[in-house]
């Protein structure tokens, strides 16, 4: 056994030199295969799948996919929907790496000129569907180059306050209609020895975000729609006086002895998911978030006029006449590839079907202007729709229009600093003012 | 399912193929002590094959597998009736089989570093001279970015250090060990003698200050990465030691290391989840949920939020590391404490020394070589923090350390530009110590 014969070896040697040419063009195959293999296979009973990539998990993902159900059946097509909280700091990986979903679902229409590069600029066929269904400044948050880059699937309403309307039946408080009678309202509670405000900007990787909307929303009310689209756009710079006295309002507002529930140098350490619940115990009066804190309230907590909490809209001063300015926000659809069946995905996104069809499993708000509101299942869900319709005029979150070196980061890291008081206001601003990268 | 089960069969047959390859590798060389000319034609066809894939591999020609199959007969051919003409004997064959045989070894290892390590950090360099898309040569804007940038590095407050009072503190500790050490020199005969322990440990405590005033004073990612790397390495290795020596040949050793070790089966994500529980904040007034607010509030302070104050934060953050890594300090230690030969310490004892000389003038120096191991090790490893970081602040409130930076400059603001060339500052601070640990390694084989 010990001397194989010179004629076994090169017969082995034959044989190793045969199985790895075969292994050779059997990868070559597979590369070749990879391609037409997708498109070919799709000619049969299936029509292939989509993938879908994007940051709401649970319940609203839940939602998202059982809206596509009579998309699946109708064409065929299955969808594959994976989320994942981290997805800001996991899709710029998947893209680079060469590994995009069909489809992704942005939060922060400001990324999506970072990623037009690498994106699918839609056709026609779906921009005609989307031009018909949202208003023309939605559209223009995804249009990069005049060429249409995503499609507004999901609203959120930022200019909300949460509140409990026992309680303030019971202290006898009202509803306020403009900002003064807000501000004055907050004044008795604290006279009152309550505490006007539950405030939490933590978010692990994002925190600071709230801190950007209440900074966006007072942008809205005491500078104005254009001053913020200058904002926005760097038009002006981030550390303009304009900008610098609306943050510093915010910060003064917040670091009112009595104010904000555990002083605003502490906001960064509780969670924005947990921090309104303290107000179904009564230790504060008022949380201003977003319509989608409605899925935060612990379970069981009745929502709606006759509920344990309510929402009223963030007023506007009264000596400011910019109009129902209401700050708003939204994810958009981007498509990283052009196969038939994820346009077709995408052109469902943009009707009015898939709205109706999403808004029935609740934890949603459409931004289609066509969507059947009656299709919402609760009356708060309602309140928010007709909040929405009444914007005039709406900007949406200017964070997450800025480029994402600002508007996820640098902004972020501001709002930490400022309310923490490691930096004043105009430090701070100047931070971000240079972090704003150049073209 | 079936994506996995491809996946896994795809795997499967690579190995197999990589097996494959080196067994016929060694079956080539084989041949070349018989059969030169079929050595050389195989040789000869290997080398065409990977030249016409590689000519072949832009898909540049569009020749398909016609390219490397061309490569082979060609380099077949060649090999043959080229490079065999001049016949070799039987012994000159055997040597060149000889000479080949290290690489064909070797070659394995080689190629999975290549793909793995040396391609992805050639890569990275070549990266960090572009600019965030990777499209444009820039130079080194990306390096005077970091150098001009605030948050990465700057020189303010550079100037608080020399003025703050944990500085002049230090700074009076040393200048008084330094006299009283100098004129006790003096009085006694056997000269100044600064490797005594009150100079050292007032030099340690002066430079602990020192460090301490930097840390109040500096702001900048690459700081922190300064101070991480200074406090976690001496902490833990001079906690590390003090546990190896106390706990040696004393009752209840083994427990008390278990103890000691056990953070070390914890992942540092794991550990810094239970130190946000730890660090955790209420307001005032509130049942306090986390353990150091709990007890600081039982004292009668005011609850703090630990891991939002600048400057000190860092520190708390920088304890998880130390909970961690004193373990390992001290298992590396106590073992080498173990290897002072008895001889030695009983010697000493007889000339009269103390158990604190038996420490300083005989163990120290004897496992000298182990801390310098530990030390460079526990430098290498704090370097490249990330998790702890990561899970505790994300970078927030001035604690955000170089790993986590580059992560978030490449990945989330896309600009691998910059985060290249934050990790290539990072690779450049570490090569050094993989050198010196390296040698070390090697020389250790010699002995």
């Amino acid at each position: 056994m010990k001397t194989t014969s010179p004629t076994r070896r090169i017969g082995l040697l034959a044989v190793v030199l045969l199985f790895m040419a075969t292994f050779a063009v059997g990868c070559a195959d597979d590369d070749d295969g990879g391609d037409s293999g997708s498109g070919g296979g799709g000619g049969g009973e299936d029509s292939g799948t989509v993938t879908m990539f994007g940051p709401e998990v649970e319940g609203e993902a839940q939602g998202l996919v059982d809206a596509f159900a009579p998309f699946e059946e109708a064409e065929g097509v299955t969808i594959e929907y994976q989320g994942d909280r981290g997805f800001e700091e996991l899709i710029g990986n998947r893209v680079d790496g060469g590994d995009p979903p069909d489809i992704a679902f942005f939060p922060q229409p400001g990324k999506i000129r970072d990623f037009a590069a690498d994106a699918v600029a839609l056709p026609d066929s779906v921009r005609s569907v989307a031009e018909e269904n949202f208003d023309e400044g939605m559209l223009e948050f995804a249009t990069v180059d005049g060429e249409l880059y995503g499609v507004p699937v999901k609203a959120d309403l930022k200019s909300l306050v949460w509140y409990s309307p026992s309680d303030f039946a019971d202290a006898g408080y009202e509803i306020p209609e403009t900002m003064e009678d807000l501000l004055a309202l907050a004044d008795t509670m604290i006279a009152d020895d309550k505490t006007p405000f539950c405030v939490g900007i933590g978010s692990d990787a994002a925190t600071g975000w709230p801190f950007t909307d209440w900074v966006e929303d007072f942008m809205l009310r005491l500078k104005g729609p254009e001053v913020y689209d200058q904002w926005v756009n760097h038009e002006i710079p981030f550390d303009d006086p304009d900008v610098v006295e609306v943050v510093q309002y915010v910060q003064d507002l917040w670091a009112t002895e009595g104010m904000v529930r555990g002083g605003p140098e502490n906001v960064a350490d509780i969670p924005f998911a947990e921090a309104g619940v303290p107000l179904l115990e009564d230790q504060c009066m008022m949380h201003r978030q977003g319509n989608f804190y409605a899925a935060n309230w612990p379970d069981g907590t009745e929502l709606g006029e006759e509920g344990d909490v309510n929402a009223f809209y963030l007023p506007t001063f009264a000596d400011q006449s910019f109009g129902q300015v209401t700050l708003t926000g939204g994810i958009y659809a981007v498509a990283f590839s052009d196969r038939p069946e994820v346009i077709k995905a995408l052109e469902y996104l943009a009707g009015t079907e898939f709205a109706d069809n999403r808004a029935p499993t609740g934890g949603f708000l459409s931004p289609n202007k066509n969507t059947d509101t009656t299709k919402y299942p609760t009356e708060i869900e309602q309140t928010f729709a007709e909040i929405l319709g009444a914007a005039d005029p709406a900007r949406f979150d200017a964070s997450d229009l800025m480029p994402g070196a600002v508007g996820a980061g640098t902004f972020w890291d501001a709002a930490i600093d400022i309310t923490s008081g490691n930096r004043s206001v105009e430090e701070a601003l100047a931070d971000v003012e240079a972090s704003w990268p150049e073209d | 399912m079936e994506q996995l089960l491809v996946t896994l069969s795809g795997v499967v047959v690579a190995v197999v193929a990589s097996i494959a390859l080196f067994v016929a590798a060694n079956l080539v060389l084989d041949q070349a002590v018989r059969r030169f000319r079929l050595f050389a034609a195989l040789v000869g066809a290997l080398a065409g094959a990977v030249v016409g894939a590689l000519a072949n591999s832009g898909g540049w020609f569009k020749g398909g597998s016609a390219w490397p199959v061309g490569g082979a007969v060609v380099g077949a051919l060649v090999g043959a009736l080229v490079v065999a003409r001049r016949h070799r004997s039987p012994e000159e064959g055997r040597r060149t089989a000889n000479r080949w045989r290290p690489a064909v070894f070797l070659f394995p290892a080689i190629a999975f570093l290549t793909i793995g390590l040396v391609i992805p950090t050639i890569r990275t360099i070549f990266l960090s001279f572009h600019d965030r898309r990777t499209e444009n040569f820039v130079g080194f804007d990306n390096y005077r970015d970091i150098y001009g940038n605030r948050t990465i590095f700057s020189w303010n407050g550079f100037g608080d250090i020399l003025g703050s009072r944990l500085f002049l503190a230090g700074l009076a500790i040393a200048v008084v060990a330094l006299l009283v050490t100098v004129l006790r020199g003096r009085a006694s005969r056997r000269g100044v003698d600064l490797w005594a322990p009150l100079p050292v440990l007032s030099l340690s405590v002066t430079v602990s200050l020192v460090v301490l005033a930097a840390v109040g004073s500096l702001r900048g990612v690459i700081w922190n990465n300064v101070f991480w790397v200074l406090i976690v390495t001496s902490v833990s290795t001079v906690l590390g030691l003090a546990i190896a020596v106390l706990a040696d040949r004393s009752r209840g050793e083994s427990v008390a290391k278990s103890l000691i070790f056990l953070p070390m089966a914890i992942s540092f994500v794991g550990a810094s989840v239970i130190w946000r529980f730890v660090y955790a904040w209420e307001p005032e007034g509130e049942t306090q949920i986390g353990l150091l607010n709990a007890v600081w509030v039982f004292v009668g302070g005011e609850p703090q939020a630990w891991t939002s104050q600048q400057p000190w934060n860092t520190l708390f953050l920088i304890a998880i590391m130390i909970w961690v890594q004193t373990g390992f300090a001290m298992v590396v230690l106590s073992a080498a404490v173990k290897g002072v030969p008895d001889e030695l310490l009983e010697a000493a004892r007889v000339d009269g020394a103390s158990e604190g000389q038996t420490f300083w003038r005989v163990t120290l120096p004897h496992i000298r070589t182990t801390v310098a191991v530990v030390v460079t090790t526990l430098v290498i490893l704090v370097l490249k923090v990330y998790d702890i970081v990561k899970v505790m602040t994300n970078g927030g409130n001035g604690t955000d350390v170089i790993a986590n930076r580059l992560f978030q400059e490449a990945f989330v603001a896309r600009d691998l530009g910059l985060g290249s060339a934050l990790a290539v500052l990072l690779f450049v601070a570490i090569v050094p110590l993989m050198y010196v640990n390296a040698r070390r390694a090697s020389e250790g084989e010699g002995t």
